[in-house]
């Protein structure tokens, strides 16, 4: 009986060494499948083909922030017009979320918004392949994020930033302690997986239309697939709003009691 | 092959669960924006965008079954490797 569990165990490692295929399997680890699952048939994208893409995203913006600030008047015009658009909108969403005070915030948070728009956006044209559809780079946003929340923490209230972990009543605490470290730690988790799940399913979705049905069969996603890439990057820098809004609140209102609050 | 059958129902059947709670939750969510909306029609905008947010959030719930359902669709191998296994 033994025998035969161990054989079942072993089985998927042996029919890939016999076929020579273990690179494939190894790099499920970082979420892609192997080559044969739903790809289009070209070759394996690795982590690295990911970073070049992200690396466009960022030379794509440099470059429409260098061109777009190209004689400034006072009256703007053209790419400048769409520069200050795009300016309120990213200003404007530290505002919905933490009023006046948001302002400061809005460069980190415009950053994230405006990258990972970018970077979805890359997805939709066919021959580019979205950063955000690899873990790896979502997961590097999100701890980004963690640790600019827990830094902006620390800075908002000193040491006692501590406090905020501990729960309503101070004789609690040593239960409610370990739930909202693990809460807090489950954040960029989430974030990642949220944004990484969409755009990947996304793009498999897509390829596996355009394979088994036709490439006009994948045009009919193109809507939804608009649709989620401007979702998903709002809501990330949302959500990464809202966490800097609950770490550096000064009043000291009931815990749970917020709006922020209610969308952990 | 016990493993192979269960895996492939494990893969099947993920998702398309966790996408019944995310249909009941997001169903519901509508209905309170509509609710809303029908009691006061000026408020549309604002309740709009928190809908939304609220639906990208109940949603992201489905992908991560969906993530699991991806790590464990590289786990299963071809059918003709299958199909070699079973003809030993």
């Amino acid at each position: 009986m033994f025998d035969s569990l161990l054989q079942l165990h072993t089985a998927p490692i042996l029919l890939a060494q016999a076929h020579g295929a273990a690179p494939a399997e190894t790099h499920t680890a970082t979420g892609t499948p192997p080559a044969h699952a739903a790809e289009g048939g070209g070759e394996h994208p690795t982590p690295l083909t990911f970073l070049g893409f992200s690396a466009l995203a960022f030379v794509l913006i440099l470059s429409f922030l260098a061109l777009g600030t190209r004689g400034l008047r006072i009256v703007p015009r053209g790419l400048q017009n769409a520069m200050e658009m795009i300016t309120e909108i990213l200003y404007g969403i530290p505002e919905m979320v933490m009023g006046e005070r948001g302002r400061q915030y809005a460069p980190f948070v415009g950053t994230f918004f405006l990258y990972i728009l970018v970077m979805n956006l890359m997805g939709l044209i066919p021959g580019l392949k979205p950063g955000t559809a690899s873990l790896s780079i979502t997961l590097g946003l999100a701890v980004v994020a963690f640790f600019m929340v827990q830094y902006l923490g620390f800075k908002t209230h000193g040491i006692s930033y501590i406090k905020h972990f501990a729960g309503p009543v101070w004789w609690l605490s040593f239960l409610i302690f370990p739930l909202e470290i693990i809460s807090e730690l489950v954040r960029p988790m989430s974030l990642s997986i949220r944004l990484y799940g969409n755009i990947f399913g996304e793009e498999q979705v897509v390829s596996a239309l355009t394979n088994q049905l036709s490439p006009a069969a994948a045009v009919l996603m193109l809507p939804l697939q608009v649709l989620t890439v401007f979702l998903q990057a709002f809501v990330f820098t949302l959500l990464v709003t809202v966490y800097i809004s609950l770490a550096t609140e000064k009043h000291e209102n009931d815990h749970g009691e917020t709006a922020e609050a209610a969308a952990h | 092959m016990i493993y192979f059958a269960a895996l492939a129902l494990a893969i099947g059947l993920g998702t398309a669960i966790a996408a019944l709670g995310c249909g009941i939750g997001q169903g519901t969510a509508v209905r309170g924006a509509l609710e809303g909306v029908a009691r006061q029609p000026e408020a549309g905008g604002r309740i709009l965008s928190m809908m939304i947010i609220g639906l990208a959030l109940i949603e992201s719930l489905t992908i991560y079954a969906l993530v699991l359902g991806f790590i464990l669709l590289g786990k299963l191998p071809d059918t003709a490797q299958i199909m070699s296994l079973l003809q030993k």
